[in-house]
């Protein structure tokens, strides 16, 4: 039985877990930083614990503070959040030794997903296509003897990576040599694992992932896809659900993928599998071993409780309803504003109105710290139709006034209103391609 | 017993051709417990002490941080004891000077005891965390007078 669960976040995702733990009847203590002491998540927890200073490395990395802190306010269990340590099988590990329960997979299963290479073998196993690629690269003639077997461009990947960092894409063999010790000596730096590996490089792929819920024993459900393709340096910007681009066809068979590889897994909690979608071809890239932030749109048009359906799962009690009780209905989009600098925020007005959720931790007269990631505000709305879904979408974001710092808002707008963007044709170049444009007319 | 308050809204040219010497007197001879004018710009507001019921914080040496005293602050979280055992005498008192590198007190996390040591010579003025609970990152352990 889980009666106080340590959140061990910040920002829009800890207000999150706390506010389904209250939903739930249990009680929330919210570890934070001495940047966070007056944010929203600590103001709404039923107690709270600081645990470092403002750098992640000292606070929200804090293995042992973040677990004393678990200890000493008589948690029964943990909820990660996204980022920070919701990845980390030695923190999974810590967490369970010291006898609480880790809301998220078991820490085998993320070691197992944080590697790459492993990934794709187990993903291969479970029947999903993957990019065509290599194996570990020792050095530079087996580097050449790959990319000639798979064709420029190819794209060099630190196999222990993640969130867009350590990738480098090369288009001829003589940007080979430099590229790879470069990659190698990111990779080691970012991930602590110098091993890289080399796949096919898709042009102008779609993003799409599947969000999956397993018991832990094999049972396991899906709540449909996320179309993320419009990013910018990988970072998503805006994501959708469903997809434009999928038909039944494409989507049954993405899906039921999905899941037969979380049943060999045996995965418990939330997760999911991302892949690049290509001329109606579909290949494994990853899959994310825990909440994601656009998970709002997946709770929009399943009528489910993500967090809430982690924390029933990490009680023992499994899934809430089965595939077959769960019917999808709509279309939901999410807008990610982000701040374009720290500073004082002088004025925050957010949307709201029938079907428009927002998910913030931050208000009139509030900071947005320097510390921290950008994101400001996660704006959800949801509608019968993509159409409709894209002009409430725009009317939510007319609603928007935020002064003090600069802010994507414009940007934002711009997308979503551009034709491409409503044509629903298009790659994760779709910001490029966007901006350029707008630099030339300006 | 909380104290009522009286807001005088006076016209600004009243207000302003009264000194703050004036408004005190004014205040002085009344009998209001708190006072507070305002001329828009700028708010005045006495209040007058209170009687036994709620005596207002005045001299209590040790609290009054002087500035010559610093604060140690827990640098983990953890549980904060004063003795190494349940049985010893405890690392420091009131009153006790230690020097660098001496032991304050140990903060027991994840079943291990982590002693806090002093980083300067000093006196110890107050002990400001309660001995077997919990301290958080950055909680004021000790106020000390360095020697």
């Amino acid at each position: 039985m889980i009666k106080r669960i340590l959140v061990a976040n910040r920002g829009e995702i800890a207000v999150r877990i706390v506010r389904a733990c209250k939903d739930l009847g249990l009680q929330s203590v919210v570890a934070f930083s001495e940047a966070d002491r007056n944010t929203l998540a600590v103001r709404l927890a039923d107690h709270s614990v600081c645990v470092g200073p403002a750098q992640s490395a000292l606070s929200y990395l804090n293995i042992p503070n973040i677990i004393s802190a678990a200890i000493l306010t008589r948690c029964d269990a943990l909820h990660p959040g996204v980022g920070f340590l919701s990845e980390n099988a030695d923190f999974a590990t810590a967490v369970e030794a010291a006898g609480l329960i880790f809301i998220g997979p078991r820490p085998e299963t993320i070691e197992l997903l944080g590697s790459k290479l492993h990934a794709r073998a187990k993903a291969l196993e479970a029947g999903l296509p993957i990019t065509p690629g290599s194996d570990s690269l020792p050095d530079l003639a087996s580097a050449k003897k790959w990319a000639a077997k798979l064709g420029y461009p190819v794209i060099l990947k630190a196999s222990a990576g993640g969130g867009g960092r350590g990738m480098r894409i090369i288009r001829k063999e003589e940007q080979l040599e430099s590229n790879l010790a470069l990659a190698k000596k990111e990779a080691l730096l970012f991930f602590g694992d110098d091993c890289i590996h080399m796949e096919k490089f898709l042009e102008r792929p779609r993003h799409v992932e599947v969000q999956l819920l397993g018991d832990g024993d094999g049972q396991v459900i899906h709540l449909g896809e996320r179309d993320c393709s419009v990013q910018r340096n990988h970072q998503k910007l805006l994501e959708e659900t469903p997809s434009p681009i999928l038909d039944n066809t494409l989507r049954a068979q993405m899906t039921e993928a999905s899941v037969t590889l979380f049943q060999n897994l045996r995965y418990r909690g939330a997760g999911t599998v991302e892949f690049l979608v290509e001329d109606g071809a579909f290949y494994f890239m990853e899959v994310n071993a825990r909440l994601q932030v656009e998970h709002p749109i997946s709770e929009a048009i399943s009528a489910m409780d993500l967090v809430a359906e982690q924390i029933r799962i990490a009680s023992g009690k499994g899934i809430s309803k089965r595939q077959e009780a769960i019917s999808f209905s709509g279309y939901s989009l999410e807008c990610r504003l982000n701040g374009l600098g720290a500073g004082l925020i002088t004025r925050f007005d957010l949307p709201a109105g029938p079907h428009v959720r927002v998910d913030t931790f931050l208000q009139e007269g509030m900071t947005l710290s320097p510390y921290y990631d950008s994101l400001l505000a996660k704006i959800i709305v949801t509608a019968p139709t993509r159409k409709e879904g894209i002009d409430r979408m725009l009317r939510s974001l007319g609603e928007v006034c935020i002064e003090g710092i600069p802010t994507n808002l414009e940007e934002q707008k711009m997308i979503i209103a551009s034709a491409q963007f409503r044509s629903g044709r298009f790659g994760t170049d779709l910001y490029e391609t966007l901006c350029v444009k707008e630099i030339t007319h300006v | 017993m909380s104290p009522m308050l009286y807001i005088l809204k006076l016209p600004m040219k009243n207000l302003n051709d009264l000194t703050v010497e004036e408004l005190l007197h004014l205040f002085e001879s009344s009998t209001l417990s708190e006072f507070e004018v305002a001329n828009g710009e700028q708010t005045l507001r006495f209040v007058r002490g209170t009687g036994a019921p709620n005596p207002p914080p005045v001299i209590e040496a040790p609290k009054k941080k002087a500035d010559d005293l610093e604060v140690i602050t827990s640098p983990i979280v953890g549980t904060f004891y004063l003795t190494p055992a349940p049985d010893a005498p405890p690392y420091v008192r009131v009153g006790s000077t230690v020097n660098t590198a001496d032991t304050l007190c140990t903060i027991e996390a994840m079943k291990l005891m982590n002693t806090l040591e002093a980083e300067f010579s000093c006196e110890i003025v107050e002990i400001l965390a309660q001995p077997e609970k919990m301290v958080e990152f950055g909680q004021p352990l000790f106020a000390v007078k360095r020697i």
